[in-house]
Order: structure tokens, then C-alpha cells, then sequence
């Protein structure tokens, strides 16, 4: 769930490409991006098995 | 350089090919992921769609540079993406760093997915520097490339693996938060 926006988000930014929209292309991409990061902080916070 | 249309050419012959050949190197990586997933079925963790998605993001920029042409800003787009995706890939190896642990999923070439990963996002970033350098009289982006029959199919080909990841996540996860050791799809629950 929390991974589907990003994905979605680059579908999209993959089809304004496509349609040679690059404002709305850039933009999904940022927000893709984003989207990445928050599913990111919520997937990356287990405690390793190492000491860094 | 002109095309023949009236159309203003701002991308350099080696960077068009060089970014279509980089794109090309996108996908079949994405293709090769779908290959392990759907032929060899191996069901891909949350991390392993993370790095999928960096993957897409990184070819976003190779292809808005086939679309739209040699653009500084869509080299930002792949040093972004691919830093966020090798913040991915870099936990995942440090995940199985620890001895003993014999790592996720399968090995190709001796590394696990998640390592070639890391090296693909580290690969990008390097390309993208020597493009800059390659490219520094062409990046204003303000022209219109010629658009080739090969570049629009590699940028569709984009999208439809995007479109892919799209129908994986929905059938590996459904719409709940996602498993981090995936034991099937949400069909065989």
C-alpha cells in the first residue's frame, strides 16, 4: 500500500514522457520521488545485525 | 544542428545513442527482475520494489533526455534517483552483510540482485557525470530533438514496465501495508 503511490506516480510521469508533456513529467517524478522516500522511512527502520 | 524539418537538433549524435543505449540497459534490467519474479518465482520483497521504482525513476531521466533532449536538469533527475535507490540497495546488503547469512533471493553472476542493484544506481550516477562533461555545450533543453521510432519504442516499453510494477505491487500486497518477507501473492493467501 504505502509503496503503490511511488509506483503509480512513476507510470505516470513515464506516460507524460511518452506524450512529450516534460512540466507534468517532471512533476510526477518529484512526487514519485517523494512518494519513495516516505515508503522508504517506513520500510527502513528495522535494527541491523551490524554496529556501524 | 538542423533535421531537415525546421526543427532545431540541441542533442549531440553520441548523447542520443548513449541515453537510448542507457535506457536499453533500464529495461532489461526491469525485464530481468520480472523474469526472476514471474519465470523463476521468486515473489520480490519490499525492498526489491523500492529499487524496481528507483530503477524506473533513473530511466525517467534517460528518457525525458531521448524525448526532450539533452537537459541538465534531467541528469539531476537520474544522480536523484539513483542516490535514493542505492540508499535502497545499500541497506539491503547490509542487511545480509553479517557472516553466515546466506542472503535473499537468488544470485546472478555470483551477486545477489540487490548488490548488481547498488552497482546499476552507482553505474548511472557515474554515466551521468561523463554525459555532463559530454554534453556541456548541449544542455539547454530549449530545442526539439528528432524523435526516432527507437527512442519512442524504448520510452513505451518504460511505461509499460512501470504499468507492470504497478499490477505486481497490487497483487504481492493488495492495499495493506506490504509483507517484508512476501510468501506469496494475495491470491494464494
Amino acid at each position: 500500500m504505502e509503496i503503490l503511490p511511488s509506483v503509480i506516480f512513476a507510470a505516470i510521469a513515464a506516460f507524460m514522457t511518452l506524450r512529450g508533456n516534460r512540466k507534468l513529467a517532471l512533476t510526477s517524478w518529484l512526487i514519485a520521488l517523494l512518494c519513495m522516500m516516505g515508503a522508504m522511512e517506513f520500510h527502513m527502520d528495522s535494527v541491523m545485525k551490524i554496529s556501524l | 544542428m538542423s533535421n531537415g524539418s525546421g526543427l532545431v537538433r540541441t542533442n549531440s549524435f553520441p548523447s542520443y545513442i548513449l541515453n537510448m543505449l542507457a535506457l536499453a540497459g533500464i529495461c532489461v534490467t526491469l525485464l530481468a527482475a520480472f523474469f526472476f519474479q514471474l519465470v523463476m518465482g521468486e515473489i520480490p520483497c519490499p525492498l526489491c520494489m523500492l529499487q524496481r521504482i528507483g530503477l524506473i525513476l533513473v530511466g525517467l531521466g534517460f528518457a525525458m533526455n531521448v524525448i526532450f533532449g539533452s537537459s541538465a536538469v534531467n541528469y539531476a533527475v537520474v544522480i536523484l534517483s539513483a542516490m535514493t535507490g542505492a540508499g535502497v540497495s545499500l541497506r539491503q546488503v547490509l542487511l545480509h552483510i553479517a557472516p553466515g547469512d546466506l542472503g535473499f533471493g537468488s544470485m546472478v553472476f555470483g551477486y545477489h540482485m540487490y548488490t548488481w542493484g547498488f552497482i546499476a544506481f552507482m553505474g548511472s550516477i557515474i554515466f551521468s557525470a561523463i554525459m555532463l562533461i559530454i554534453d556541456r555545450n548541449h544542455l539547454s533543453g530549449s530545442g526539439h530533438p528528432a524523435r526516432t521510432a527507437l527512442g519512442t519504442v524504448l520510452v513505451g516499453l518504460l511505461l509499460i514496465l512501470a504499468v507492470a510494477n504497478v499490477a505486481s505491487n497490487v497483487v504481492t500486497c493488495g492495499f495493506a501495508p506490504c509483507d517484508g518477507d512476501p510468501q506469496g501473492y494475495i491470491f494464494q493467501r
